[in-house]
């Protein structure tokens, strides 16, 4: 009977002692929502994850010394169940593309009780491109314009759905092509099967269909010339509480940003193994002249290609409005550059461009599976040197002549002039008027390029 | 498992007597089952006059208190919607009733959300009509055959716990359009149901029955059509009730690739663009649908259970 006593009477000590343990330590949860699939915001999600990038720079010093991080990160295939999830005050931080972003912050201010603030950008391409639309591979689909007609499935509230829309506008087509809305995952499947017309998605779908050799491209997001980019929303109460926490969310993805930057091979090879998508792929958007950029500041481009994203939010599906005066909120990315030694606004009057035959590239590189990444000085060296190749070749790439936008070796069609040197374009249409007005014959498919990469 | 699936689909005989016969029969044995879950009241009032007044008197005030039920649970949802009650569950940002009815206010006064449903009704119809004639050809054989039993059983025990969801991938490359998935991965949903119950009713079979058929010079397909048919159909209804309920809320996994009708893919938009009155109307509507059919396969089935009663009393 005693000795049970004493018995409870230490359990009930201990207990009481973790009890207080925890209180004395306060615990402040990190909780980020992300998309590991989509390219622009792996800097804001799986990279800060597997190469723990909060820890180094989440603060722990002054009202944060006895702090203890409860870091939480979840990966979802598309931006509104992050919105949910924050809504339901279960995430802190959300990153996805501008439209779900802008519907992310217009819903928050609708419950008028929170909101959220739009802190900074993962990644961005300035034209568009990383949207686009996508045939079956040997559909006879070569423009919009045979599109007619037809029906093409597009993830409805994405960035790729504002593309498509615009663009069909502009091409005098709308309605004149059936929208069905489909996911990314089903769209894929559908364009692999052959059952749909054509597909538009978002950044890495288009790219990832025609490294499988499964679709091919009639359409780029950079002919709507509206910026793509995906960005992190914070809760904003939240971010009131633990402003510094946030800084250094940023700044962790930051540092996630300078090292897609200084190693896109490397980076690429990495993000390959944790996310599944094809590091090919990935090269392609993470390398010099690549579709992705990827740097933080928030531009007064941004800015306006989400006040046209929200105008066409809120006329076809109905979103409310959103006040960008209240949502977008800097100060905590300036502080971040600050505290990293960067200046700001030069990287805010900074812009990445594409632009054709950058004298700052190389015109052609081959991805090596032992030498890695070699670059050329021409297409032709490239396509000779593809062609003598004693080791696997993982991918080839090459720039659009006319737009300068990095392509896929074997999905770019190749002229070969007559002088022996050898230009890209991301259209069939494209290399044909360019035989047209310089001569030249097409590098046929069943020569060098086209045997696997 | 057998003795699972038998309490299961007791009750659900017992839901499917109970609607069937709201006077309230006792004599069969399905009907022990039904006056056990039935008040007791019942019974007494079996004599009053006409049945109009039977069901006034006996279901009336029974049906009053479901439909209070339901209207208080609106009013405590409105109160803490509209209060944002937060206590463990969180009402904050759940859309008040009001605001839902508004928001189906608008639904009703369009054409699209008419159509949505009219996609929906058709593919649970194709795909309950394919389930219920193959579920019950193959119940009928498996409960009458060991052969067909042991070779198909497998696959049934094997199949039958994959989510309707999980098969949306295959679904895509295996079939030709995405109304002929979705009408598979609806069409799954209800098949199981239906063998199984078709199978526990066929092999319920009372041997002295068939015997006493066969005596009597009966033919193996007199056997199967007027006792084995006749005696399984209690556990057959109650399979295609329970297969009507299964094949609704399949349809919403296989709308989501709907790309754009279906009740099942109003839904799944809405959710992509964060509207939760329209995600509460697409749920309600569902759950309205599915219940609306439940009963006419209950009501539609009741004149197959007419034996009972009859045989019931002798």
């Amino acid at each position: 009977m005693k000795s049970s006593s004493t018995l409870a009477t230490i359990t009930l000590c201990g207990s009481l002692a973790l009890f207080a343990g925890t209180v004395s330590a306060e615990t402040i949860r990190v909780g980020i929502g992300h998309q590991s699939m989509v390219t622009n915001t792996v800097s804001g999600g799986i990279v800060l994850e597997k190469l723990d990038l909060l820890k180094k720079h989440l603060p722990t010093t002054g009202r944060y010394e006895n702090v203890k991080y409860d870091i939480v990160f979840r990966d979802y295939d598309s931006g509104p169940p992050i919105t949910n999830q924050m809504l339901a005050n279960k995430l802190e931080f959300g990153v996805m593309g501008d439209y779900p972003l802008i519907v992310n912050g217009a819903k928050f201010q609708e419950t008028g009780r929170q909101e959220t603030r739009f802190i900074g950008l993962t990644g961005y391409n300035l034209r568009g491109t990383g949207n686009g639309i996508v045939v079956p591979i040997n559909s006879s689909v070569q423009s919009l314009a045979d599109l007619e007609g037809k029906a093409l499935s597009v993830p409805v509230g994405s960035a790729a759905w504002g593309m498509t829309l615009k663009a069909l506008s502009e091409a005098g087509l709308s309605g004149k092509v059936q929208i069905v809305n489909q996911s990314p995952a089903v769209g894929v499947a559908n364009i692999q099967a052959g059952r749909i017309d054509a597909h538009a998605d978002f950044c890495p779908w288009s790219e990832i269909m025609e490294f499988r050799g499964t679709g091919r491209k009639i359409y780029d997001g950079s002919e709507a010339g509206i910026p793509t980019f995906h960005g992190i929303v914070v809760r904003e109460r939240y971010a009131k509480q633990y402003p510094e926490v946030v800084e250094g969310v940023l700044k962790a993805t930051l540092e996630a940003q300078k090292w897609i930057q200084e190693n896109p091979m490397e980076a690429a090879v990495k993000v390959s193994e944790w996310t599944g998508v094809e590091k090919e792929v990935l090269y392609l958007y993470f390398s010099e002249g690549g579709i992705t950029t990827a740097e933080a500041s928030i531009k007064p481009e941004w800015i306006e290609a989400m006040k046209y994203d929200l105008d066409l939010l809120k006329r076809e599906v109905g979103v409310p409005d959103l006040d960008f005066d209240r949502w977008v909120d800097d100060t905590y990315l300036r502080a971040a550059y600050q505290a990293m030694d960067l200046d700001y606004d030069a990287l805010v009057s900074s812009v990445v461009d594409t632009q054709p035959n950058n004298p700052a590239l190389k015109p052609a590189e081959i991805w090596f599976s032992d030498k890695g990444i070699v670059t050329f000085e021409s297409v032709a060296d490239m396509l000779a040197a593809a062609d003598s190749a004693d080791t696997p070749i993982y991918a080839t790439y090459v720039y659009d002549n006319l737009t300068g936008l990095k392509l896929f070796g074997k999905a770019a069609y190749l002229v070969r002039g007559d002088d022996g040197e050898v230009v890209a374009f991301l259209k069939k249409a494209d290399s044909e008027k360019h035989i047209a007005n310089y001569g030249g014959t097409p590098v046929k498919p069943e020569s060098a390029l086209a045997k696997a990469y | 498992m057998d003795s699972q699936s038998n309490a299961a689909i007791r009750t659900a005989e017992a839901l499917v007597d109970t609607s069937a016969k709201p006077s309230g029969t006792e004599a069969t044995p399905d009907a022990c089952v039904s006056a056990e879950l039935s008040p007791p009241e019942e019974k007494s009032q079996v004599q009053s006059r006409t049945p109009v007044m039977i069901w006034f008197r006996t279901s009336g005030p029974r049906y009053l208190v479901r439909i209070m039920a339901l209207v208080a649970a609106v009013l405590l949802w409105e109160l803490a919607s509209d209060n944002g009650f937060s206590f463990y569950v969180n009402f904050e940002n759940i859309p008040a009733p009001s605001v839902v009815g508004a928001a189906l206010g608008a639904e009703l006064a369009g054409q699209e959300f008419y159509l949505h449903i009219l996609h929906s009704l058709e593919r649970v119809a194709i795909a309950y009509v394919m389930a219920v004639v193959l579920g019950v050809v193959i119940g009928v054989a498996m409960g009458r055959s060991r052969w067909a039993e042991d070779i198909i059983l497998p696959y049934i025990e094997l199949l039958r716990p994959i989510p309707a969801v999980a098969w949306i991938p295959l679904a895509i490359l295996m079939l030709p359009t995405e109304q002929s998935s979705i009408v598979f991965i609806t069409f799954l949903g209800a098949l199981f149901p239906v063998i199984l119950n078709t199978v526990h009713g066929v092999e319920q079979t009372n041997g002295l029955l068939v015997r006493a058929a066969r005596s009597l010079g009966a033919s193996r397909t007199a056997i199967l059509w007027h006792v084995v048919l006749p005696g399984a159909m209690p556990s057959i209804v109650a399979g295609l009730a329970i297969g009507m309920g299964v094949a609704w809320f399949s349809l919403l996994a296989g709308e989501i690739i709907s790309g754009q009708y279906g009740i099942g893919y109003y839904t799944w938009n809405s959710y992509t663009l964060i509207q939760y009155p329209q995600i509460i109307i697409g749920m309600l509507t569902i759950g309205g649908l599915g219940t609306l059919c439940t009963l006419l396969v209950r009501k539609g089935c009741s004149p197959l259970l007419k034996w009972q009663a009859r045989g019931g009393r002798s």
